[in-house]
């Protein structure tokens, strides 16, 4: 039903009303219709000033439909943050490539739950887990890492196996034969940067370690 | 020119620590020609020593390496340089082995001219 069909049955079929009462009902009309005008344009402002405004916020809509001074646009930025930073995931730490003295400093900065280094024997070189773990580890990396490779029929300095709980990077120093497995977040395996840096960051501090060990 | 044995021995040392406790380069014949730590007593074992080396050469004059786990999980390991000296290595109890081989081969390499 339309609001002329409303009006034409005001005047045809409902006889017994009055004339004051058609005039309050055609003045509710009237100032119906002037505020809906009047709503969306103060809609159109709003879009216009979240666009100008807002460009580099991600807009979770709220319904607001005021008029804003530059006051209220700054009020609302700010609860958009708060709105935003309370969604959003947390921003995933960066990784970088650096040097470290110790593996265990490495494994701390990469968040590693365990990183073990391994000679081409399968033999404990050196690890962050306590030996009976650290040993089994070691003799599983190298078995695994060629199998994988085999597998795959190319060469890779750097796998990644994951089950829901972790993830597991391998991987092998060519220059200095030896092999490396790290436990890790199984997010962390999902990132390009981490797995660049912790490679980077692997191979210099074995290298620096072992390498005059290698070269003579 | 080479460089002298006991210093190569001093480094190795240096490199496989914590897990070597003592290293020394053998003659043939079972002599000691260095070793380190320079108060650890060799001579009270130079006799096992000379004889597990007889023993290799008779049952298999071509041995390279023998690594021997003591009751206690220290190990002893006997690397044959190319010079025909031998190096002996005592570890620690339950050592990182893949390091320490990796830190004999290089002290091999490095004892081979000498």
């Amino acid at each position: 039903m339309t609001l002329w069909d409303v009006i034409y049955y005001l005047f045809t079929k409902w006889r017994t009303i009055t004339i004051p009462t058609m005039i309050i009902l055609s003045f509710i009309i009237v100032v119906f219709i002037v505020l809906t005008r009047k709503m969306s344009r103060l809609e159109q402002n709003f879009s216009s000033l979240f666009a100008e405004y807002l460009k580099s916020i991600k807009i979770i809509s709220d319904g607001l439909g005021r008029s804003l001074s530059s006051t209220n646009v700054e009020r609302i930025i700010e609860r958009l943050e708060r709105i935003e930073r309370r969604v959003a995931p947390l921003p995933r730490r960066r990784y970088e490539v650096k040097e470290f003295a110790r593996l265990d400093e490495l494994a701390r900065y990469f968040d590693a739950y365990s990183l073990t280094i391994s000679s081409s024997e399968g033999l404990l070189v050196e690890s962050t887990l306590k030996r009976s773990d650290a040993e089994i580890d070691a003799a599983t990396v190298v078995e695994l890492y060629e199998m994988c490779i085999k597998a795959f029929n190319r060469r890779a300095p750097i796998l990644v196996l994951s089950d829901l709980d972790y993830g597991m990077v391998i991987g092998k120093i060519e220059s200095l034969g030896l092999y490396f497995i790290m436990r890790t977040n199984v997010m962390n395996i999902y990132d390009h940067d981490y797995l660049y840096s912790f490679f980077k960051s692997i191979s210099a501090y074995l290298e620096r370690k072992y390498m005059s060990l290698r070269e003579s | 020119m080479s460089e002298d044995p006991t210093l190569l021995l001093k480094k190795s040392l240096v490199e496989g620590s914590p897990h070597i406790n003592a290293l020394s380069l053998l003659a043939s014949n079972g002599e000691p020609i260095a070793y380190v730590p320079e108060n650890y007593p060799i001579f009270s074992e130079i006799d096992i020593y000379v004889r597990i080396l007889r023993t290799l050469h008779e049952s298999m004059p071509k041995f390279h390496q023998v690594d021997i786990t003591l009751s206690d999980n220290r190990h002893i390991i006997i690397l044959r340089t190319t010079g025909n000296k031998y190096i002996v290595c005592k570890t620690q109890q339950n050592p990182n082995l893949g390091r320490i081989y990796l830190v004999l081969r290089s002290l091999a390499y490095r004892l081979g001219g000498t």
